[in-house]
């Protein structure tokens, strides 16, 4: 718990399930706490200093989605980057000049006799991959996949990303 | 709505279905006891709705340390259980399954993870025979899988299944303890959605 606490100046901003931020305010430090399956999307432009992040739970919206929901656009990553690009632009972000990160989408249930479409982290990985690639974005860093839970933070005001796993010292990936 | 979480909701809605849970449940510690040589009392089930947004506040931090034992329950009514404790809990737990004195489990190795999943099984096939047999249905579950991780992660397993169908979890909640020992383990029923479960019996018999 001891990372859970802001240093000074700073501002945790927890990023929850299906949740999409996007913050200008250089004092924000943006956190996806314990990912598993889930991928975070995280962009960030340099020269604006604004940066933000979706937490997916899924490739994509499913079919049979119950219908009587509203939109959740930022619970699935084919919908929800499109959606972090679009939020970015709007507040004043070059798309040329933003770049990519990804971390998650681990195997956490790797015990023999649970089917395949449990392991949904590799998907989400893959999909992330592609949505980048489809809106020109680079991917200039991430850490996916394995079988291990992650925390993941981007400060906003240098645009610095780190990853933790458990038992392991914060890691920049950017 | 999805036959099966609105077989969920219904019973899990009814008082008849709540007293059932717990005798269920109560099989399950009762069988659980005998295995570990004391008595292991089960907490009143709680019928919860956590949206996902407040998932940490009802969990606590999803960056911590946790240990689940994860099956899928399977037959007429498809559902997930998952038995959720600290480290210490599991090595405590380990401790009794496995006749060691207290506090001689310091770590999880694979024969503390095949008694923990032993545990597991055996307390979950309590609980659904007890339930069948009650309900005239066709109950049973997976093996059993344990996981290390942080919380979120393995939360994660059992949230994804539900993504596009719900806001929330809907979720029975329990807590297993010992009187005697340190030992406090929490169990979580939820429902399998109708779409999620045919791609179980897809790859499972397909």
């Amino acid at each position: 718990m001891a990372d859970r606490v802001a240093a000074l100046g700073e501002r945790i901003c927890s990023v929850a399930i299906g949740e999409l931020v996007v913050s200008s305010s250089p004092e924000d430090v943006l956190v996806a706490y314990g990912l598993g399956s889930c991928v975070v999307v995280a962009l960030y432009d340099s020269v604006a200093h604004l940066g933000g992040m979706i937490h997916a739970l899924l490739p994509t919206m499913p079919q049979n989605k119950n219908p009587a929901l509203p939109e959740m656009p930022a619970r699935f990553v084919e919908q929800g980057v499109p959606l972090l690009l679009d939020r970015l632009t709007r507040r004043g972000a070059a798309r040329a000049r933003l770049q990519g990160y990804l971390c998650g989408g681990a195997r956490i249930l790797t015990a023999p006799g649970f089917p395949d479409w449990l392991a949904v982290g590799e998907r989400n990985v893959q999909a992330a991959e592609q949505a980048l690639r489809v809106a020109g974005i680079p991917l200039r860093g991430q850490a996916t996949r394995g079988t291990r839970g992650r925390t993941v933070k981007l400060y906003i005001a240098d645009g610095r990303i780190t990853v933790r796993t458990l038992g392991t010292e914060e890691e920049h990936l950017a | 709505m999805d036959r099966q979480v609105a077989f969920w909701k219904r019973v899990m809605m009814g008082r008849e279905f709540k007293n059932l849970v717990q005798e269920a449940l109560g099989q399950a510690a009762g069988g659980l006891s005998r295995m570990v040589g004391q008595a292991v009392v089960i907490d009143v089930p709680r019928i919860e709705r956590v949206p996902l947004r407040e998932l940490e506040q009802y969990t606590g931090a999803l960056d911590s340390q946790m240990v689940g034992i994860y099956l899928l329950i399977e037959g007429d009514v498809g559902g997930q259980a998952l038995l959720l404790c600290t480290p210490l809990a599991a090595m405590r737990l380990a401790d009794l399954l496995l006749l060691r004195h207290p506090g001689t489990t310091q770590a999880l190795g694979v024969e503390e993870r095949s008694a923990l999943a032993e545990m597991g099984n055996l307390t979950i096939s309590l609980f659904l025979n007890e339930v069948a047999e009650m309900m005239g249905l066709m109950l049973y579950p997976s093996p059993p899988a344990v996981m290390v991780d942080m919380l979120g992660a393995l939360l994660d397993v059992v949230i994804f299944p539900l993504a596009g169908m719900s806001h929330e979890l809907l979720l029975v909640d329990t807590r297993l303890h010992s009187e005697t020992s340190a030992v406090e383990v929490h169990l979580w029923l939820l429902p399998m959605p109708a779409a999620r479960r045919s791609d179980v019996q897809d790859a499972r018999y397909g």
